[in-house]
């Protein structure tokens, strides 16, 4: 089995895109996941800094 | 292994039979030798092979199956439209067997005598295509070969001296092939064939030489033709008048017929170029016809590589097809009528049946390819892919498989002088977009799972420790009040809270606010949530809507020192509800993740499915057998 899905002797080939998106996908998810984000949520969670936006010169 | 020394009965040479069984050798005086059971050596009047050139030698060393095997010799059988060899092999534990080779084909062939007889009862009886129960088992006639003539070098077994002879391959499509030679009517020998790809047999000590062309002269024009793969090939179509020719009775002779030189040839005839590694030389062309009301027509060169054998490139309105035949093929026990076949678990689905006339032809041919009257072809496709089933009277059946391959990657490896014919239309396994059903649903499923496997995985590393879970009460009339919780430590990198708020709302709401504070450097996270829950009765019906129930998160929190600063809000100060429960967990897991994830990942099959349902409309819009 020639798993480089970009070789086109592959039986991966077709499906190259699709392992690419699926990488992305399971990417995003498992970056989500550790970090606490909830995907596609549009909650009011607002950040306010202590210092404010800008700085002082 | 026993071995004995014995003398030449012509020259008087010290001749050395390797094995007990082989019964043929070749003396260096040039005669043949024969053996008889008892040992006897008397001379025989069988040819030795002139000018051999194969890849294989006496002397070749080879591994099958973890044996070591040596070559000593071969006969060379001349069938009706082929030539094939039998080399005798011997195992290093003293095994002899065959191994089976012309046309880049190679099995390995073991005497069996699981089919004493019964394998001469079925060859009484065996026709090509003809099922029959051997054994308990269905077969499937492939072929029956007539052998009418023999050629040997080295030292080899052959079981009988007997010319013709008669050769029946039989399949029963578990991947299990016999080979049954019928010497004598009534004496089958039965060999068990396993085929095996040319580089599996790892060779060593073969011989580098190259086979020299049969050169005679076209029996028409007079002028030179030269068969490269000879005696592989056993047709030409001459280059300079187009006059047709077999080989019968030691050479090409004309069979009356010829067609146009202007042959419309878009490869070079005699160029070589490079498909999946292999080096061939352009050797033949022919204009192919379907005989049938479309009476498509399509160009099909014949490659040739000594060690490889024989391929074709068939192109059809700019789509281009490399076939090669398979000795490993699938085996039609459904007889004409089936329409699909699976092999090695991919479905090849029925596409075209036809049978075909030439057209035009030019250069040499591995058959008589002037001789295609009573041949069904039929072409089951998966794109890429299609296995192509020819079937005839004269040499049984025969499978090639073929696979598409692009136009400009031959234009980079063959010499094309007018450039690589423009495509039109879809072809029959241009794998155009092309995924099988069942594999789009098995990558997505998998990709599924992938996903489904990396969130458990991280789920069950998460903490998910409660902060705080406190019942809190509302002074008398006040409808806001604020409280601070104690501080607490957050201690992953980053990461998320979950606020579960309780609050016995009637007809009624209530709001919390929610002040995340970092005690170190006072970055604030803030929230708000409100819970509401309303009922009555209206219309005849009950009816409600809210809970007294709500989560809220905050996510991405990184790690540090915290405190809450928590504002509950009610209706009214004299609104009954007086208490909300506050429950904060730290580094929850979030279903919802996966959830998003598995539709996100899903969007591309489901796009795809429609576009190749779309694709293979138009496809299938040149087959007979559409369902459209």
């Amino acid at each position: 089995m020639n798993w480089n899905a970009f070789n086109k002797g592959s039986a991966l080939f077709p499906f190259r895109w699709f392992i690419i998106f699926a990488i992305a996908v399971a990417g995003l998810m498992t970056y989500a996941d550790m970090t606490g984000w909830r995907l596609f949520s549009f909650s009011n969670q607002q950040q306010w800094s202590a210092n404010g936006p800008g700085y002082h010169k | 292994m026993s071995s004995s020394i014995l003398q030449c009965p012509a020259c008087g040479r010290v001749l050395y039979f390797s094995h007990r069984e082989t019964n043929v050798l070749v003396c260096n005086c040039t005669e043949v030798i024969k053996r008889d059971l008892s040992g006897k050596l008397s001379l025989s009047t069988v040819k030795i092979i002139p000018d051999p050139s194969e890849v294989i030698q006496p002397g070749t060393n080879g591994i099958w199956e973890g044996k070591t095997f040596k070559v000593t010799g071969r006969f060379r059988a001349w069938f009706e439209e082929s030539v094939f060899n039998y080399w005798t092999i011997l195992f290093n534990d003293g095994e002899l067997a065959y191994l089976g080779e012309g046309y880049g084909l190679y099995s390995i062939m073991k005497k069996t005598n699981a089919y004493e007889g019964n394998a001469a009862n079925f060859v009484r009886t065996a026709n090509i295509g003809s099922k029959r129960e051997l054994n308990r088992k269905q077969y499937l006639v492939e072929k029956n070969f007539k052998c009418s003539k023999l050629e040997v070098e080295g030292e080899l077994y052959i079981p009988e001296y007997n010319i013709p002879f008669e050769l029946f391959e039989l399949s029963d499509g578990n991947g299990h092939e016999l080979a049954f030679f019928e010497f004598r009517s009534g004496n089958v020998v039965p060999f068990e064939a396993f085929y095996v790809p040319f580089s599996s047999l790892s060779f060593t000590n073969t011989r580098n030489v190259s086979p020299p062309p049969k050169l005679t002269n076209c029996n028409n024009c007079k002028r030179p033709m030269e068969v490269r793969a000879f005696p592989y090939s056993q047709s030409y179509a001459c280059k300079h008048c187009g006059s047709h020719h077999e080989f019968r009775t030691n050479n090409f002779r004309s069979t009356g017929d010829r067609n146009s030189i202007s042959d419309g040839t878009e490869i070079t005839l005699g160029s070589t170029g490079v498909i999946k590694n292999i080096t061939y030389e352009v050797i033949g062309f022919a204009l192919k016809e379907e005989k049938n009301q479309e009476r498509s027509r399509w160009r099909e060169y014949t490659l040739y590589n000594k060690q490889e054998g024989y391929a074709f490139l068939s192109e059809y309105n700019g789509h281009w097809i490399y076939v090669r035949e398979q000795a490993s093929a699938p085996v039609m026990l459904g007889g004409a009528t089936q329409q699909t076949l699976i092999y090695k678990a991919e479905t090849f689905v029925l596409f075209n049946r036809y049978g075909y006339e030439i057209i035009n032809a030019s250069g040499e041919f591995p058959y008589n390819i002037f001789n295609p009257e009573g041949t069904d072809v039929r072409e089951f496709i998966s794109p890429p892919e299609v296995w192509i089933q020819e079937n005839n009277k004269r040499e049984g059946i025969t499978w090639f498989l073929g696979e598409y391959i692009d136009g400009k990657d031959l234009e980079n490896n063959f010499d094309f002088p007018a450039g690589v014919p423009l495509k039109s239309g879809i072809g029959a396994v241009e794998p155009k977009l092309y995924i099988s059903t069942p594999k789009l649903v098995m990558m997505a499923l998998a990709a599924m799972f992938v996903l489904m496997v990396i969130h458990l995985v991280i789920d069950a590393t998460k903490q998910k420790r409660p902060v705080i879970d406190e019942i809190f009460r509302f002074p008398d009339s006040v409808t806001t009040y604020t409280r601070v919780t104690e501080k607490f430590k957050l201690d992953k990198w980053r990461s998320n809270l979950e606020f579960e708020i309780q609050a016995p709302v009637d007809n009624d709401w209530f709001e919390l606010g929610i002040n995340l504070v970092n005690a170190q450097t006072g970055t604030e996270y803030t929230l708000s949530k409100g819970v509401e829950y309303y009922h009555g009765y209206s219309d005849g019906e009950s009816w409600s809507e809210g809970d007294r129930r709500e989560t809220a998160y905050l996510s991405q929190i990184p790690a540090g020192t915290y405190f809450l600063q928590i504002t509950g809000i009610r209706s009214s100060s004299f609104s009954l509800m007086d208490t909300y429960r506050l429950k904060v967990t730290y580094d929850v897991s979030n279903d919802r993740n996966m959830f998003f994830s598995i539709l996100l990942v899903l969007i591309w099959p489901v796009i795809q499915y429609y576009r190749i349902q779309n694709i293979e409309k138009l496809r299938w819009s040149n087959s007979p057998f559409s369902n459209e």
